[in-house]
């Protein structure tokens, strides 16, 4: 076994070989060598730096994720609103067939149109939707965008 | 951190959010300072450690749990350290045949000086290993790894390991005993 051999063994931790116990022994420069790396090794041990403003570190990397996860899993949501919204502006724009007050029975209800929950609750739910996906983003739904939703429920 | 490695890798797959922030909190002080120590720049060491958090995210379904999840962040973290240094040309490769005749860093013999000066010494003595050494040395003696755990991190085999934390040790030892260079 060479010395570089037996102190590599030495630092490495563990029960020595038999062989390279038998070099350490019979090499006074090995044994001294080896004090000497595994004083180094223990002055290691303690010059670990402290890391310093490690507190904001969470909340930047969970806006990374935020940012990072695929759009596309919130777009259904935005979509339905979208065209709820684009079909009751249509409806609005049809002459003489409605107050514009008074919404369809059949569009009053987004759901039934969009087939996406089947329940009366439409306008709480797409704006249930829109702030559960704001939020998601960062953003908060318009004022002007709750304002019409609630208008839209309160006619039908 | 939980104790079941494998209850917390269920919480980050359905994109639990208090799982991610435990993770951050569990080894971002580990994994900032690991890749500080790589790189020498602190603002460069969180960047990466960020990316090293959010590919874990990102792959989570794809960690089988051959490894530790701290184990698995530390290689993400090495590989991108080693990136980095590559795309800066910022490897401090110094030749064991120079390392007698290179000053240390600060003049004093070890005995003299104090217990964070000391350590202050041996973080600026790391820099100049060969980057490998220094990864090896970091992840032994700062991260506790076992040498398992950093042959799993750097994709090297056991042995070549052990062999790199001598020879690490051995070139430390070199440095650190040079005498001052008086310019």
């Amino acid at each position: 076994m060479t010395h570089d051999e037996a102190l590599r063994h030495g630092v490495a931790g563990g029960p020595l070989p038999q062989e390279a116990q038998a070099h350490l022994n019979a090499c006074p420069d090995c044994a001294a060598e080896l004090e000497a790396l595994r004083a180094i090794e223990r002055r290691l041990s303690r010059s670990a730096p402290r890391v310093q403003e490690v507190d904001l570190l969470p909340g930047r990397v969970l806006a990374r994720v935020r940012r990072s996860r695929p759009r596309g899993w919130a777009m259904p949501s935005a979509a339905a609103l979208a065209l709820a919204v684009g079909l009751w502006a249509a409806w609005l724009s049809r002459p003489g067939e409605r107050p514009a007050s008074t919404p369809p029975a059949e569009l009053a209800s987004a759901s039934a149109v969009l087939d996406i929950s089947g329940g009366t609750d439409t306008t709480a739910d797409l704006l249930g939707a829109y702030e559960t996906e704001a939020a998601s983003l960062g953003t908060a739904p318009p004022e002007a965008l709750k304002g019409f939703l609630s208008a839209t429920e309160d006619g039908g | 951190m939980p104790e079941d490695q494998a209850a917390w890798l269920d919480q980050l797959r359905t994109g639990d959010e208090s799982a991610v922030r435990d993770m951050v909190r569990a080894y971002g002080g580990a994994l900032i300072r690991f890749l500080g120590g790589m790189t020498g720049n602190a603002a460069d060491a969180e960047d990466l450690a960020q990316e090293a958090f959010l590919r874990v995210v990102s792959h989570i379904s794809e960690f089988r749990g051959e490894a530790s999840l701290k184990t698995y962040l530390f290689k993400i973290a090495h590989n991108l350290a080693l990136n980095h240094l590559s795309s800066a040309r910022q490897r401090y490769e110094v030749l064991p045949d120079e390392l007698p005749d290179r000053p240390s860093p600060e003049p004093a013999p070890l005995q003299a000086v104090s217990d964070e000066e000391e350590a202050r010494r041996l973080r600026d003595t790391l820099v100049h290993l060969p980057s490998q050494q220094r990864a090896v040395v970091m992840l032994r003696t700062w991260e506790d790894l076992s040498f398992k755990e950093i042959a799993q991190t750097m994709s090297l085999a056991e042995g070549t390991v052990k062999a790199h934390y001598f020879f690490a040790l051995r070139n430390l030892r070199r440095m650190m005993e040079a005498p001052h260079d008086p310019r």
